[in-house]
């Protein structure tokens, strides 16, 4: 039966940008629909629409050809739609079985009030723990549970709902080989019981082994639908990367020195694999991948907030086998947080306050903090950096980019020769896009080194000296200048491997 | 040293170079940035100095003999075309052909080319002295009629000097940028040459500070797409970021830290 699910022009605006595009996106029944597309490419937005999540500007939605409103989660819950998102969402103190059955209880029968049949529901869940062969007590908060089997507990729970449409939003990033085969496993299953499946991956290599249709989003438009058979890896990378401009950034050649930075066979929490990598001065090093890679907690490994780590980081020469971030920075190096993350500026402080931070000793006089010289310390770094702000504004009152500038500042102001930049122009005016990268330029020139982690392909292309590529904790792919371009990031942040090619 | 041999050190300085670096200063005399704060201010009351972010500049109302006010803003762009120096010089490798047009902003590209091995091309005859006594460097001037109280060459002569050769970067500076106007220089002989250049030039960059954005000279070079290079300083207005940002220009501004 084709034509089940229909979304028909479906626009989506967040303040002024455009995320969805005039989408019209059908799915058939008792398909396997994979929805790919890099970051931000608005999958995770159009699925939320249909979740009831988000309500669209503009649109239809159609079901089995039936107009439907969608305004409210309960809305898609009663119209057979369920969805499991991209994070977790359980009950970390609440069991398996109260975590599955969550607002819809079973009843006892023979009472005539309503009394929640706590046996039943415990029987109900260990036969679900039973078809995945998990070998789990539904009595254990969910909380104690892995990271693996706390993503089942909430497979079992949607499916369990009866749903019709089952959206899965990345739902495999984090598990293991086996576990996603055992995914796969159940998803062949409740196909055959005629359940539909929109999965939503950056992983080509299982929408090869799953699905049964395409669709291709990039920049909030739909760019090729298909029948899974008929696209091979290349061609997908392609359509998903289009043509994207890498000649406009304003990178420097910079004569490179010794190495600043090794690290070495590192492995951290089972989300790191064996982590090789080097930095030399005067370089700036990539770091690429889908979200979900590693990318993050590497940058915070190796500042010393995600710890204990196995293996050796060896910075300036000097090894360590464990890091703390003081000794992090107290060896040159920083780590600059994406701004909106609340971790990189405290918001309700000034700016100069924001900018100090880092160094107070160099403030301070006999112990004691100077706001006098924070004021002109503060006042001169808002100067070297082009920030047209006060040093006395509070940071939260600041534009995106030049809460970006601040959170870089402040770093500058420790003098860090080790810079990790987290999206350092994720969602920023190009104006101040273009100081970043010339502020790059300025530290490179000037003998620091910078790792820059970014969605942005055609940046890393444009900026770095090299650019690793992240996949499932791994760094997979070390690409050098001369071999470095947007589609090729893709390609292998997608989990493509030479054997691909 | 004694606080008052300190501030006579630092009324010195002042004199000479104009402006002080409280940061530097401390280094200088191994005292805290306060105690050279406190020096400062001593001296900015008795109106010898103006208090600045980071340290201070020379009370130009004092000195009325040091008042050439042409001079001293002649001096402030000029660090800003030093640092635009410095940002060209990293893009000439070994082997390139380069031309440097006349001003004060390519010659200071010529300052920071002085140890690499090249070729430079130029009407300046200044730039040309400039770089006499590099054995690295190998130097053309294209001769031509001198421009009037300028160090310019310019006509038929200049013109068949770039005839037959072939340039691997040309760097140009130019009096006026805008939107409408594009780039602009004053005289409309210097456009025949400049040209001439950017036929001849497989690379065209444009090298001129922030004070050129938003102004129009007299002659016309062309639209601001006639360069895939631009290099100036972060002052640049943030329209002209975006622009040349959206059209595939790159932009590199110069930033300067400790």
């Amino acid at each position: 039966m084709a034509g089940y699910l229909e979304m028909r022009n479906i626009t989506k605006k967040f303040s002024g940008n455009v995320v969805l595009d005039n989408v019209n996106f059908s799915v058939d029944k008792g398909q396997v629909h994979a929805l790919i597309g890099e970051n931000g490419s608005g999958k995770t937005t159009l699925m939320n629409i249909l979740a009831g999540l988000y309500t669209p500007d503009k649109g239809e939605i159609f079901i089995n050809g039936e107009k439907v409103t969608i305004d409210s989660p309960i809305k898609a819950q009663n119209l057979g739609i369920s969805m499991i998102h991209q994070e977790l969402r359980v009950f970390p103190d609440l069991t398996v079985a109260e975590n599955i059955f969550i607002k819809r209880e079973p009843l006892k029968k023979a009472v005539p009030l309503p009394v929640i049949d706590w046996v039943e529901a415990y029987r109900e869940t260990e036969r679900y723990l039973k078809c995945f062969n998990l070998n789990i007590n539904p009595r254990v908060p969910v909380g104690y549970l892995s990271y693996g089997q706390q993503r089942f507990v909430e497979i079992i729970k949607a499916i369990s709902c009866k749903a019709d449409l089952l959206i899965m939003d990345e739902t495999t990033s984090a598990l293991t080989e086996k576990e996603i085969q055992m995914l796969f496993e159940t998803i062949r299953e409740i196909k055959k019981l005629g359940v539909t499946v929109i999965y939503i991956t950056h992983r080509l290599g299982e929408v090869k082994q799953i699905a049964d249709a395409v669709t291709v989003l990039r920049d909030g438009k739909v760019v090729c639908s298909s029948n899974a058979d008929k696209m091979n890896m290349n061609e997908i990378v392609q359509v998903m990367a289009g043509r994207k401009i890498e000649d406009r950034y304003p990178k420097i050649k910079v004569k490179m020195g010794g190495e600043v930075l090794r690290v070495q066979n590192l492995n951290y929490e089972g989300i790191l694999h064996n982590i090789n990598l080097d930095l030399r001065k005067g370089e700036i090093l990539g770091i690429a991948g889908l979200s979900g890679a590693g990318r993050k907690t590497l940058a915070k490994v190796l500042f010393g907030i995600n710890t204990p780590f196995d293996g050796t980081i060896t910075i300036n020469g000097k090894k360590f086998n464990s890091i703390t971030t003081r000794t992090a920075m107290n060896n040159g190096l920083c780590y600059v947080a994406g701004t909106g993350t609340e971790e990189s500026l405290i918001k309700q402080l000034s700016v100069a306050r924001n900018i100090t931070i880092t160094n107070l000793k160099r403030v301070s006089r006999a112990g004691l903090l100077m706001p006098a010289m924070e004021a002109e310390f503060a006042a001169d770094y808002l100067e070297r950096l082009e920030i047209s702000a006060e040093h006395d504004d509070i940071a939260d009152t600041l534009s995106g980019g030049k809460q970006k500038k601040v959170a870089l500042a402040k770093w500058l102001f420790n003098n860090a020769r080790i810079l990790i930049m987290d999206e350092p122009t994720a969602g920023i005016d190009i104006g101040s896009k273009v100081d970043i990268y010339n502020i790059i330029n300025e530290l490179v020139l000037s003998g620091a080194s910078v790792i820059m982690i970014s969605s942005d392909f055609a940046e890393l292309s444009g900026m770095c000296d090299r650019v690793a590529v992240m996949y499932n904790g791994e760094i997979i792919k070390i690409l050098n200048k001369d071999e470095i371009s947007s589609e090729k990031i893709l390609f292998y942040a997608a989990g493509g491997s030479e054997r691909d090619l | 040293m004694f606080a008052i041999e300190r501030q006579s050190r630092i009324k010195e300085i002042l004199l000479k170079e104009k402006r002080v670096d409280v940061i530097e200063l401390s280094k200088m005399f191994s005292v805290t940035e306060v105690t050279i704060r406190r020096d400062l201010d001593k001296l900015a009351r008795e109106g010898f100095l103006i208090k600045t972010y980071g340290g201070a500049v020379l009370n130009k109302k004092q000195f009325p003999d040091l008042t050439d006010t042409d001079k001293s803003s002649q001096e402030e762009v000029s660090t800003e075309k030093q640092m635009i120096g410095k940002i060209a010089s990293n893009m000439i490798e070994e082997g390139d052909a380069i031309f440097l047009s006349p001003g004060t902003t390519c010659m200071e590209i010529a300052r920071n080319i002085k140890q690499k091995r090249l070729t430079v091309v130029t009407n300046d005859i200044l730039i040309g002295y400039e770089l006499r006594d590099y054995p690295g460097v190998k130097v053309i001037v294209t001769g031509g009629d001198l421009m009037h109280s300028t160090s310019a060459l310019i006509g038929g002569f200049a013109l068949r000097a770039l005839q037959d050769i072939y340039i691997s970067k040309a760097f140009i500076g130019v009096k006026g940028i805008h939107f409408n106007s594009g780039y602009t220089v004053d005289r409309h002989e210097e456009v025949m040459i400049l040209g001439e250049v950017i036929k001849k030039s497989r690379e065209v960059i444009i090298a001129a500070d922030y004070t050129k954005f938003n102004r129009t000279a007299f002659a016309r070079l062309g639209d601001l797409r006639i360069a895939k290079k631009v290099i100036s300083n972060k002052q640049v207005p943030s329209e002209y970021k975006q622009f040349y940002f959206e059209n595939n220009i790159k932009l590199y501004t110069t930033f300067e830290f400790e």
